[in-house]
């Protein structure tokens, strides 16, 4: 027995991120009536990731999402999906991805079944691959009981599936959802949630925009922001979390709100700052690791009797991040 | 209550003023006037007196515009606070019913009526040019402000009752048919019934020829038919004004008695699929079953045209109308004082095919004011335009959708026009003949001007392009001239003018279309 038939010689799995992306914008410039919705956007999706799309209104969002799904045309920049160039090759780009905009796009007079029927066909699917496909994408979505109901009688929770199932039906490899869990109630939304989980599973890529930032720092691996038609940060959604300080930084929290903890916390050794947490009795501190350690910090909160709740490293939360790379006012 | 009126119809005339639609449009209305001004002094030359011209055009142009506006404008004052879910902050705001009426409609009622005014003095130039006298213009626009407040009151009352603009724009059209053609039908009857003993000695009788005379008096175009006759000396306020004030007044009443019943109550969601039947419900043959080949045509097909029941249903009624046509056409002989009613073989095919043309053009005319409507008011066209498919073909797939469902109609246009030609060879020289095209080479532009317009207006597409086409084929008699050059024939001038017709349609469908597809992908973008 050779060598080689003990050890098989295929190489290891790529990571994600060291894949060709999946989208690929460069240089993006959009305007509309003199005023420059995208500016020189560029970013990058990895394939089988779920990517955050995150701004404030008006910031871009939906323009580039109009552009990548073909729907708008660049006026300056590049984008392709796949390697085929959105302008370009417009069909191929069509085939490969689904697009679920921010409205409901349902003929409300059709039934489940008849919808989907219809954009399956319009795919050019055969009448045995478009039940198989119909019933899939039913069971997918959980509405395999509601098709033979009529579209325009569905809750909007229901509705918004029906969409997603009609996404599904010429089994794209990429989705890009426009505010999908908009208007919905909060068993609708994690139930929605919940399928994008499934469809990430099964090696789909998702680019999602949405509002609703604490799903997506929950749901994403990576994110873009937008804000007035600029890219502020693109990467992965754990190194924006992720404190990027010089020195560490822990949070602190505490039973309740004890009286001048801040100037106490303060005067401790080796801590160089200190920040109350907006509403909570919690505390942000960054400290000199040359001078001080987490159980010199810790030993001292002991002896001073407080009750201490809780004492994690920072990590940002997705809406801090946001507010910290966003610029503030209605847009 | 008047506070509520007033800061409605504060809104509504501030909306107006504010909106660059609205003064284009007084401003294309203004155009006219000076065109038709243009073509009065134009007509001096030639003419003695060209101001009762002139004046016959205004007032041919002021019908048009307010049959136009009770279709689209008047027919929205409900609706679309309906549409925009808003009748129930209104009510909570304090304004009740009457209110809301008042303030909605009345003061597109004033916005019509002022149009109307404004051109008046423009109007007294008819006098000068000569042919025209002050009693007549006066006498004219006091018929047609009469007409302006029924046709508003019966805009609004199917505002009201209606679920969506578009539903209550065509109920507005059928009531205006109605309102046109059903006095010049009562004429023959009226005649028939006062030369019967029955009609003029029982008190039946008496008041059955009172309420027909009533009905033909409240008749505006008989009315200005009459004011443009020379010699007019009639009174200015006659039985047409006082019916359309008093009808208007009644149709408010009764906006005001149903607005309870039907704009509170109504569902704008509401879904319908006609007579489509769902397929585990009801025979399979009357359900859309699975999508087709081209999905895009049995779409339009089922849920555009109403699919196989609705084309059923059109082939039973034309054959059905062959059978009905023998007692009505025999029924006129009889009101007639015809000695032989029923020996009318010959005038039931022609009835027929004239029907059949009027369903076809009807038909053809609200399925291309819906094509693409339906798509917007639903959001579905970003959906559709990203299928991996051009523009063209998703436009034309949908076209065949609409066209397949118009078949029985087009079956039936096409038998009759065998039938009532003598034979084969007479059939041939009528189609071959160009004039015969003129008709149909207007009717296709038309359609593409409906298609183009109901990617730019919310309601009242269909509407809008007729008046368009008529002031358009007005203002440029062109079309009139080549119409009736080519009817005469066989000539190199005919010749000619057929090439210049053809260019002209060639060239007016191409940029149609353009139109349309740069509109598409702007709203799909959207």
């Amino acid at each position: 027995m050779s060598e080689s038939e003990v050890t098989p010689q295929l190489p290891p799995p790529a990571p994600a991120s060291s894949l060709k992306p999946v989208i690929d914008v460069q240089g993006l410039v959009q305007s509309f009536k003199g005023r420059r919705a995208l500016d020189r956007v560029t970013f990058q999706v990895a394939p089988q990731s779920l990517h955050g799309f995150v701004g404030p209104n008006g910031a871009g969002k939906t323009t580039t999402l109009r552009i990548i799904c073909t729907l708008l045309r660049p006026q300056f920049g590049t984008v392709r999906v796949f390697g085929h160039d959105v302008v370009f090759d417009t069909r191929q780009v069509r085939r490969k991805i689904g697009f679920m905009p921010d409205h409901f796009s349902t003929y409300r007079q059709m039934t489940v079944f008849e919808y989907l029927d219809f954009f399956a066909a319009a795919y050019g699917l055969s009448l045995v691959e478009r039940t198989r496909v119909i019933d899939d994408v039913l069971a997918l979505t959980d509405m395999g009981g509601r098709r033979e109901d009529l579209i325009g009688g569905l809750s909007r929770g229901m509705q918004q599936r029906v969409s997603l199932a009609r996404v599904l039906v010429n089994d794209p490899e990429v989705l890009l959802l426009d505010e999908p869990a908009s208007g919905l109630d909060p068993r609708a939304r994690i139930e929605l949630m919940e399928i994008l989980k499934a469809l990430k599973a099964m090696g789909k890529t998702i680019f999602i925009s949405s509002h609703i930032l604490s799903e997506l720092a929950e749901l994403c691996d990576s994110v873009t922001i937008i804000d007035r038609g600029k890219i502020k940060y693109s990467g992965s959604m754990h190194d924006l979390l992720a404190h990027t300080g010089e020195h560490p930084t822990y949070r602190i929290a505490f039973g309740g709100a004890p009286d001048g903890m801040q100037p106490r916390l303060e005067n401790m050794p080796g801590v160089l700052k200190v920040e109350p947490v907006e509403g909570r009795p919690e505390f942000r501190l960054t400290f000199d690791d040359a001078v001080t350690n987490t159980n010199a910090l810790l030993r001292q909160l002991v002896e001073w009797d407080v009750p201490v709740t809780g004492f994690t490293a920072d990590r940002r939360h997705l809406n801090e991040a946001f507010m910290d790379l966003t610029e503030r006012g209605v847009k | 209550m008047f506070h509520g009126i007033a800061t409605l119809m504060g809104r509504s005339l501030r909306l107006d003023a504010r909106q660059l639609q609205t003064h284009l449009f007084r401003l294309a209305f203004v155009l006219i006037i000076y065109l038709m001004m243009m073509i009065a002094q134009i007509q001096a030359m030639m003419l003695g007196a060209p101001g009762l011209q002139f004046f016959m055009n205004m007032i041919f142009l002021n019908v048009a515009f307010i049959a136009l506006g009770g279709i689209s404008f008047f027919s929205s004052a409900i609706t679309e606070e309906k549409e925009e879910d808003t009748i129930g902050l209104l009510m909570m705001a304090g304004i009740n019913p009457l209110g809301i009426l008042l303030g909605k409609s009345t003061a597109r009622m004033f916005q019509a009526i002022l149009l109307l005014t404004v051109q008046f003095p423009f109007t007294l130039l008819a006098i000068t040019l000569g042919g025209v006298t002050f009693h007549q213009v006066l006498a004219a626009y006091v018929a047609l402000l009469a007409f302006t407040v029924l046709m508003s009151n019966v805009g609004l009352l199917c505002s009201v009752i209606s679920r969506r603009s578009g539903t209550a724009a065509g109920l507005t059209t059928l009531w205006l048919l109605a309102h046109s053609l059903v006095p010049q039908f009562l004429h023959a009857p009226k005649s028939v019934l006062m030369a019967t003993a029955w009609g003029s000695s029982t008190e039946l009788g008496k008041w059955t020829i009172a309420a027909m005379d009533l009905v033909i008096q409240s008749d505006v175009f008989l009315r200005l038919y009459l004011i443009l006759q020379t010699g007019f000396d009639e009174a200015v306020v006659t039985t047409q004004v006082m019916t359309n004030v008093g009808g208007g007044l009644a149709f408010f009443l009764l906006s005001w008695a149903l607005f309870y019943r039907y704009a509170l109550t109504a569902d704008v969601q509401g879904v319908s699929r006609g007579m489509l039947a769902q397929t585990s419900r009801r025979a399979t043959w009357a359900a859309s079953g699975r999508a087709w080949g081209n999905p895009l045509v049995w779409k339009e097909y089922n849920f555009l045209t109403g699919g196989n029941v609705y084309l059923v249903m059109k082939l039973l009624g034309f054959l059905v109308l062959y059978i009905l046509l023998y007692p009505i056409m025999a029924g006129f002989r009889i009101l007639a004082g015809d000695s032989q009613p029923w020996d009318v073989e010959r005038e039931v095919v022609p009835a027929h095919f004239a029907i059949a043309v009027g369903v076809l053009v009807l038909e053809l005319s609200i399925y291309a004011s819906r094509l693409f409507h339906d798509e917007i008011r639903l959001q579905t066209l970003s959906s559709l335009l990203m299928l991996p498919r051009s523009i063209a073909y998703v436009a034309y797939s949908k076209l065949a959708g609409m066209l397949l469902g118009a078949v029985p109609t087009l079956f039936f246009v096409a038998v009759d026009s065998v039938l009532v030609t003598p034979n084969a060879t007479e059939w041939f020289k009528v189609v071959g003949h160009p004039g015969f095209w003129f008709p149909i080479v207007l009717f296709t532009v038309f359609l593409h001007l409906v298609v183009l317009l109901s990617l730019f207006v919310k309601w009242g597409a269909l509407p809008l392009a007729f008046f368009v086409m008529l002031v358009t084929m007005y203002c440029c008699p062109i079309f009139m001239i080549l119409v009736m050059i080519s009817s005469e024939g066989g000539t190199l001038a005919h010749l000619i003018v057929l090439g210049i017709a053809w260019t002209l349609f060639v060239v007016a469908t191409f940029v149609f279309q353009m139109m349309i597809h740069a509109r598409l992908y702007e709203l799909g973008a959207k």
